[in-house]
Parts: C-alpha cells; sequence; structure tokens
C-alpha cells in the first residue's frame, strides 16, 4: 500500500479545513477517508496530484459542507427544527413583502399591513434563525463578534428600511445605526476573516477589491437615502469597481478552482428582499416627489385663499348702507364663509381620522401639510369621502357646492360672463375615464392621497373665494351703475 | 446496483452487521468492505455514511477511539455494550423483513400463489 507524506496530509487537511468542518470528530473522518481514497488510487499507479484531482472531483467543497450539514441535521434536533423553521419563515416573509410592494405599488388596500407583517417576521423570526444556524455551522469563537455584528446591524437596517417605507418616526435614525454597522462592523470583519482564511495571494487581492467594492456601494446606497451630496459618484465607483473588476476576477477564479461554496439559501433570500426593497424604495421616493409637489400647491391655495377672504370682506365692510344690493351680497358673503367652513371641517376630518387626533394639533397641520406623516394614505380618504354606501363626505360636500352655484344663478343669472365663471370653477359634470364614466365625487376621491385630497379642498375653497370676488364685484359696480 | 431509493432504509443495519461480525472498523473500511461483500452492487457512498455514523453513536450504539495513523487521526468505529442488544434487534428486523420481500417475490408460492386462490 502507498502511504501519503506529511506534506499531502497536510494539504488535504487544509482543503477540508476550507470547507468549514468543524463537527466534533467529522474532519478526521473525511480527511482519513479522502487519504485512504487517494493512497488506493496512487496504489493503481496514479500520481498524487492526479489521484487528489480525481478523489476532488467526487467530494468537492460543496460536498464536505453538505454532509456536515446532514450529519447536523440528523443529530441535533433543534437545529433540524430552526433549519426548517427558517426556510418556512424565509418563503412567508418574502412572500408577503413582495406581495406588499405590489399592493403599495397598485395603490390597493391592505399594503401597510402585509408589508408590516412580512417585515416583522422577517425581523423577529427568519433573520434570528437564519444567524443562529449559520453561527451554529461555523462554531467559532471569532465568528461571534461577525454574527452579533450582523445581527444586531441586519435588525436596525431592516427596522429602518421598514420604517422609512411605512413613513414611521425614526426610520432615520434606525437606518443610520444598521449602515454604520454594516459599513464599520461586518464587512471589515467578513473582509479579515476571509482574507486570513485564503492562502493565494491572488485570492487575497480579489477578495480585497470585492470588500472594498462593496464597501463603497453601500456607502453611496447611504448617502443616496439621506440625500448626501456625492451619492451618485460614489455609486458609480462602487458598481464599477463591482461589476467590471471584482466579478469577472471572482468568476475567472472560481472555473479555475473546482467546488463552489454553497448552502447559498440564506443569501439567495437576502439578496431577493434587497433587490425588491430597493425598487420599491425608489418607487416610493418618486411618489414622495409628486406628494411634495400636493403640499407646495396646498400651502399656496391657503395663502391665495386668505388674502382673497381678507379683501372680499374689506369690500363688503366699505359698502354703503343705502345700496340696493346689500341683502344680496350678505347672503353670498355668508354662504361663501360657511361654505369654506365647511371644507375646512372636512380637512380635519380627513385628517383624524388618518393621521392624528390631537385636536390642536389638527388645525396646525392643515396650515402645514408637510409635517403629516401618512401623507401618502389613500384608503383612509376614501372611507370618509366616499364610504361604504355612497354615504360619504363627497356626497355632501357635491350637494353644498350645487346649492352655493344656484344661490349665485338666483342672483346674477342675467350676466353672462358670471354665468361662465361660476361653471368653470364648479364642474361638478362626470368625468370620462378610460371611456368610461365616473362621477364627480369618484373621480376626485377613489384612489387619491391624502396630500392630493387636501389639496383639491384647498383648490375649492380658493375657488369659492374667486367667485365671490368676482360676484361683489358685479353687484357693486351694477348697482353703482 | 441497488438504488439509493431502496438502500435508505438498510443502511443502519448493514452498518451495524458490519460492526457486530469485525468488531473494529474505520470509515474507509466499511465502505470497502460492503463494496467487496456485494462485488459492488452496494455502494455505502461517503455523504450518507458519516451523518449515520454521526447519529449512532448520538444515540449511544456504537463508540469511537481515535488513532494517529500515518500523519493523521483515524477515527474506528465499534459497538457499545448497551448498542450490541439494539444492533442484534435491527439486524434480526431486516432479515426478517428480506425474507419477507423473498416470499413476496418468489414466482411459485408469492404474489401468483396468493392471488389465483
Amino acid at each position: 500500500m502507498c502511504l501519503l507524506d506529511k506534506h499531502q496530509v497536510l494539504l488535504i487537511r487544509s482543503d477540508v479545513k476550507q470547507a468549514g468542518i468543524t463537527l466534533s470528530h467529522l474532519s478526521d473522518d473525511l480527511i482519513d477517508h479522502i487519504c485512504c481514497e487517494v493512497e488506493t488510487l496512487m496504489y493503481e499507479g496514479q500520481s498524487f496530484a492526479q489521484a487528489y484531482e480525481t478523489v476532488k472531483s467526487q467530494t468537492g467543497i460543496s460536498v464536505l459542507k453538505k454532509i456536515q450539514d446532514d450529519t447536523q441535521f440528523l443529530i441535533d434536533k433543534n437545529y433540524r427544527l430552526m433549519k426548517t423553521s427558517m426556510k418556512i419563515t424565509g418563503n412567508i416573509a418574502l412572500a408577503l413583502v413582495m406581495f406588499g410592494t405590489v399592493f403599495k405599488i397598485i395603490h390597493w388596500p391592505g399594503a401597510s399591513i402585509i408589508l408590516s407583517l412580512g417585515f416583522l417576521i422577517t425581523v423577529l423570526a427568519f433573520f434570528p434563525l437564519a444567524v443562529y444556524v449559520n453561527y451554529q455551522k461555523v462554531n467559532e469563537k471569532k465568528n461571534l463578534w461577525l454574527h452579533l455584528a450582523v445581527f444586531f446591524g441586519g435588525i436596525t437596517f431592516m427596522m429602518g428600511v421598514a420604517f422609512k417605507i411605512q413613513h414611521w418616526h425614526g426610520a432615520s435614525w434606525l437606518l443610520f445605526a444598521g449602515y454604520i454597522s454594516l459599513i464599520f462592523a461586518v464587512l471589515p470583519i467578513v473582509l479579515f476573516s476571509n482574507v486570513k482564511k485564503v492562502n493565494d495571494k491572488k485570492d487575497k487581492r480579489i477578495y480585497t477589491i470585492g470588500f472594498i467594492a462593496m464597501f463603497i456601494f453601500v456607502l453611496s446606497s447611504m448617502f443616496k437615502l439621506f440625500h448626501w451630496p456625492g451619492a451618485s459618484i460614489l455609486m458609480l465607483l462602487g458598481s464599477f469597481l463591482l461589476i467590471s473588476v471584482f466579478l469577472p476576477f471572482y468568476t475567472w477564479r472560481h472555473i479555475q478552482k473546482e467546488g463552489r461554496i454553497t448552502g447559498q439559501f440564506i443569501y439567495t433570500i437576502i439578496l431577493s428582499m434587497f433587490l425588491v426593497l430597493f425598487t420599491s424604495l425608489v418607487a416610493i421616493n418618486v411618489s414622495e416627489k409628486s406628494l411634495a409637489n400636493f403640499i407646495d400647491h396646498s400651502k399656496n391655495e391657503n395663502l391665495i385663499e386668505d388674502y382673497l377672504y381678507q379683501n372680499n370682506r374689506s369690500q363688503v365692510a366699505l359698502m354703503n348702507d343705502s345700496l340696493l344690493q346689500k341683502s344680496q351680497i350678505k347672503s353670498i358673503k355668508k354662504t361663501s364663509d360657511s361654505l369654506c367652513e365647511y371644507i375646512t371641517d372636512i380637512q380635519g376630518q380627513l385628517i383624524r381620522a388618518i393621521d392624528t387626533d390631537n385636536t390642536t394639533e389638527i388645525s396646525l397641520l392643515i396650515q402645514q401639510p408637510e409635517r403629516i406623516v401618512r401623507k401618502d394614505n389613500s384608503s383612509g380618504v376614501y372611507s370618509l369621502m366616499i364610504g361604504n354606501s355612497n354615504n360619504g363626505k363627497a356626497y355632501m360636500l357635491k350637494r353644498e357646492l350645487e346649492r352655493y352655484k344656484k344661490l349665485i344663478f338666483g342672483v346674477l343669472g342675467s350676466n353672462n360672463e358670471m354665468l361662465k365663471k361660476t361653471n368653470f370653477l364648479f364642474d361638478l359634470s362626470n368625468n370620462t375615464k378610460f371611456g368610461k364614466e365616473i362621477p364627480w365625487e369618484l373621480y376626485h376621491f377613489q384612489n387619491t392621497t391624502l396630500a392630493g385630497c387636501l389639496a383639491f379642498l384647498n383648490n375649492l375653497q380658493t375657488a369659492i373665494r374667486i367667485n365671490e370676488a368676482y360676484a361683489l364685484e358685479t353687484l357693486l359696480t351694477t348697482t353703482n351703475q | 446496483m441497488a438504488t439509493k431509493d431502496l438502500l435508505k432504509g438498510t443502511l443502519k443495519p448493514i452498518i451495524l452487521k458490519l460492526l457486530s461480525e469485525k468488531g473494529r472498523l474505520y470509515g474507509y473500511e466499511m465502505t470497502q468492505s460492503v463494496k467487496e461483500l456485494t462485488q459492488g452492487k452496494i455502494e455505502l457512498t461517503f455523504g450518507a455514511l458519516y451523518p449515520i455514523l454521526h447519529k449512532l453513536e448520538e444515540e449511544g450504539i456504537v463508540q469511537t477511539e481515535s488513532e494517529v495513523i500515518n500523519n493523521r487521526n483515524r477515527i474506528y468505529y465499534s459497538l457499545t455494550e448497551s448498542g450490541k442488544g439494539k444492533a442484534q434487534e435491527m439486524i434480526e428486523e431486516l432479515e426478517e423483513f428480506v425474507s419477507s420481500l423473498k416470499a413476496l417475490l418468489n414466482p411459485n408460492y408469492g404474489l401468483n400463489y396468493v392471488l389465483a386462490r
């Protein structure tokens, strides 16, 4: 029988060690087994290099890892339980997050609940289990810090993303903490432990490039998220390093060597989640912008309305007591005021139903809509304005507007200019969308975000004030003649 | 060659039978013995063997001792005192199963006979 020398055994030992076999005497079993097979082939006349190559093709790193995994799965009941529940919770969480994202993008109701549930399962069940299972597998003391960093960094980061998506307070702080631990703890520890493990100088260089690329990439996404300057340059540099430098080298090295590192389940799930989240974050950024436009619009409308209100009031106050149209002017003024108040009241009810029930806060939020947290909520708008059996505020509002129009027509019906203006400002007819006729109420209050709805209501208030101003002007000039 | 599915439940008793016959074996030796005894028809793979050996050790049926042989540790497996009885039980169970299978597959007194009655 041919016997291996010390160096040959050492080579096999280091290869088995690279597979991360740590379970009791399993690595001794495997090393001995591989040595025996190599010796048998060498006895049949092959050289050591040939023989080891043949054996390695059947016992690559992935095979060794799988044996360890199977062994642990057989002997450790806890491990078995954890691994199974990890797979189940991982799949459920992924499905929920994906569905939630789709719902969110299409603006269907229930998106927030589905997303929250998905994140809750990820943060409380899947992620801790995954980290623990992985830690059990590696089972080395020095890896404790890495796993702790991954655990806390990952949880804060994912909670941050969840908070950000739901527009809850504190998202920035959570994300910041998650990013800091990812950039300054997880990545450096992974880099050092990987570089230490690898013997080849070329591999060391490739790993270092890969981690620097990751470092820059993660940093750039942090800059982007917090809207700090320089994000685009960092992202360009990071993706260039990652895609055109690291990946080709890495793939090339991997093709040269055999045996892929598997057990990629965790990575697949985390990665696909990350991708889904990234797209959703981009989508939310876009909708955030359109919300911001609504808010600017609302604030402008508030100013205009206030100006017109003051102006109209002073006009009426200056009015000569002997005017013939005095009672008509007064009734227009009174109706306009009460209609505007009614609309402000609806705005308050909307904010109360969706955002906060603090009464003093509500009147402030009408003036400063940018401070509303759940600007993007549309289900609350629908249920208050439309309701279940078409008894929502929108129907009452339409009736009030119709009565207002009737009053104006009653007083100034003979004035064509006034008729045209009123009809233009208060167009209550049905709209057509995709060839279908849609009532005024649904057209304006279905699938409308809180920010959009508040802006539309402000618009109505301004229209009332403008119309009031026209009416006063017309009445005052005709009387003077 | 026997398929994986057929082998699945019989690996444990096969290993125990080997150990009760030969007393003390290391992993590679077991795979070779099975190969020799069955003229290569049954192959005990590397990937199936060690998880089962560790499981048997965990259950207290086998014990291990380590010896340094030719620059490496060799792990020898043998039955424990309490494991011997258990091993006997499992081997007998397998034998019974095999003879029942034989009865089923016998052309004269097997299925055909029962079905013809």
